[in-house]
């Protein structure tokens, strides 16, 4: 990453961690990262340290702004990094564009992937499609199991 | 990193994973809502510099 915008991080809880910037355009961002254990079965010892990822922004943004997704992305990794943890994130469906957020966050990946895979899946419910992503270190030897485990749960 | 299309699964929102993942959309919202409310900035620990 390039360039970014300073953020803050905060501690709210044990196992909750939070960040915030501001951008040029006076639009804050917040970013809350929460354990994500209980998604996947007790008995997965290789997921009880899968975090969730949330985001939220006030205010509208005046065009393009490239720092505004490389200090997301530089947050993530830094957690990554820091928490030796796969993050999965959950897109927002409530506006209709999750699986745009999904095609978004896969074009941003795919521009500072170095050290990291992704990988993602359309969870199926009744009503509605459910896009969910997966951000983890190349290194981590289980970095391909954690959403076939998602998989497996699904059977029952 | 996988340029394919996502793979699809098949989940019941009446099973305990989808319910998890039911709790996980809820949680987002409570999230969104605490910071519209104002109580998200109360615990600064440090700012973070780019690089």
């Amino acid at each position: 990453v390039d360039s970014c915008y300073l953020f803050d991080f905060y501690e709210s809880g044990v196992n909750s961690f939070k960040y915030s910037f501001l951008t040029a355009s006076g639009s804050e961002y917040f970013i809350s990262f929460d354990i994500a254990s209980y998604l996947f079965h007790q008995d997965c010892l290789i997921c009880n340290n899968i975090y969730s990822i949330s985001f939220y922004h006030e205010g509208s943004n005046s065009g393009y702004d490239e720092n505004i997704r490389n200090t997301i992305i530089k947050i993530i990794f830094d957690f990554i990094n820091e928490k030796n943890c796969p993050v999965l994130f959950i897109c927002d469906m409530t506006d209709g564009l999750a699986e745009s957020r999904l095609r978004l966050f896969t074009r941003w990946f795919n521009l500072f992937s170095d050290g990291f895979l992704f990988d993602s899946r359309l969870l199926q419910f009744e009503q509605f499609i459910l896009p969910v992503g997966l951000f983890g270190k190349e290194s981590d030897p289980n970095i391909n199991h954690y959403l076939e485990q998602m998989e497996f749960e699904f059977l029952f | 990193m996988k340029n394919n299309k996502p793979k699809v699964i098949q989940i019941s929102s009446d099973s305990i994973v989808g319910k998890n993942f039911l709790k996980a959309i809820k949680a987002q919202k409570e999230f969104k809502e605490k910071v519209e409310s104002g109580s998200f900035s109360k615990s600064k620990i440090k700012k973070v510099t780019c690089g």
